[in-house]
């Protein structure tokens, strides 16, 4: 069966939005089924919004509990810090993980120069039972971040469909 | 010599509230086996969209994909960086290829549009994705077959190209004017109505109607009522 990558980020701007498309990319690449899903924050609302947030908030919704339990593996793409939309995020994902095992579930964390928020949500994912796939250590320096991102999400997809070839 | 009818009404058929779909074959939750697709048409499906409404980012591979508006606009934006709106008398070509994430939304906040989607399957595998889109006169297309798409190894100019032996066109037929598409030995015929009436092969057609033409050289198709057409030669 074709592994389920879900793909959550948090953006305002539209720049994480780029690496978590270009993650999903990596995953459809592996022959993967993708589900993209922003996290909406707090100050998405008000009559000064930029066109980048109003489009995001037309085109994508929330994750939900279906997603999570439709998911092979995940991959959190944070934008800056690890601000309140994913201190719930991350309480919707430990609940679950207090209901059933999260163990042997994959997840990544891909995001630009902000390596305190991908190192906490690393630790948090990983408190739930996840094995967090550690990033490509022959990255070139010369490589974007956007094309990182897609790298990553390809060798997720590849780690899950590897993983159930060796259980079967 | 095979001519076969796919009347409007029996498409499947999927009401979400801001989308009104008909499908010529098998997608998504409507399956019949008997239209799976027809040669490499897979899927001819006929959306209206509620204003500001749309296909949130989802991911496609190894398909070509080929949009043309019946009425209002598109707006398409996808993981190449390629944000576009579609309207009237254009035609869009994506090729999914190794893999693309893009999202369609009905561009008006006040009116629905009405499009076409058709998926054709590619000649291989793990293609490059690529993005195309031409614009082209309504002249063009009455009372003439204007070609929209074509295979990249053709010369045809002003036209989109797809991974494919396939080509597409488009004509809009005033009363008693005609046009005749020529199929090659061994090919098919796909004609899909768009709006009006039209005569093919000697059935009269309306909006949504399709027809499958087989074991013939050519197809005449005759203006009945306003009648526009996709017709597309299959290997």
């Amino acid at each position: 069966m074709t592994p389920g990558i879900l793909v959550v980020f948090s953006s305002r701007t539209g720049d994480t939005e780029k690496l978590a498309l270009a993650a999903a990319v990596g995953a459809v690449q592996a022959r993967a089924r993708i589900r993209l899903r922003r996290l909406p924050h707090a100050d998405d609302e008000g009559p000064e919004m930029p066109e980048a947030l109003r489009r995001m908030q037309r085109e994508y919704i929330a994750p939900q509990v279906a997603d999570l339990d439709w998911a092979d593996a995940i991959v959190f793409c944070p934008s800056s810090g690890l601000d309140q939309e994913w201190v719930g995020f991350l309480e919707l994902l430990g609940g679950m993980s207090r209901k059933r095992t999260s163990g042997g579930r994959l997840a990544a964390v891909v995001g630009k120069d902000h390596p305190h928020a991908t190192a906490g949500l690393s630790d948090a994912v990983s408190s739930f039972g996840f094995t967090v796939h550690p990033p490509a250590r022959d990255r070139l320096p010369e490589t974007s971040d956007v094309d990182g991102a897609r790298v990553e999400g390809l060798r997720l997809a590849i780690r899950v469909r590897d993983l159930r070839a060796e259980k079967s | 010599m095979s001519v076969t009818l796919r009347r409007s009404q029996d498409r499947g058929h999927a009401d979400r509230g801001w989308l009104d779909a008909r499908f010529s074959f098998s997608f998504a939750d409507y399956h019949d086996p008997a239209y799976m697709g027809f040669s490499v048409l897979r899927v001819l499906n006929e959306d209206v969209i509620a204003p500001g409404r749309g296909f949130g980012p989802h991911a496609h591979r190894d398909m070509e994909i080929l949009t043309y508006m019946i009425g209002g606009r598109l707006r398409h934006r996808d993981s190449m960086g390629e944000e576009r709106v579609l309207g009237p008398n254009e035609v869009q070509a994506m090729s999914a290829g190794t893999g693309i994430v893009h999202s369609e939304f009905n561009a008006s906040e006040t009116e629905p549009s009405h499009s076409i989607q058709i998926w054709i399957e590619p000649r291989s595998e793990d293609l490059v994705p690529a993005y195309q889109q031409i614009a082209f006169e309504p002249a063009e297309k009455t009372n003439r077959l204007r070609l929209l798409a074509g295979p990249e190894t053709s010369g045809d100019p002003g036209v989109v190209r797809i991974h494919q032996d396939a080509r597409v066109w488009v004509t809009q037929l005033e009363g008693g004017q005609t046009v005749t598409a020529v199929i090659g030995p061994g090919r098919q015929a796909w004609i899909q109505v768009l709006g009006g009436d039209l005569l093919v092969a000697g059935h009269r057609v309306s909006q949504g109607d399709g027809v499958a033409i087989s074991g013939q050289r050519g197809v005449t198709i005759a203006g009945a009522d306003h009648g526009e057409a996709l017709v597309f030669d299959l290997p």
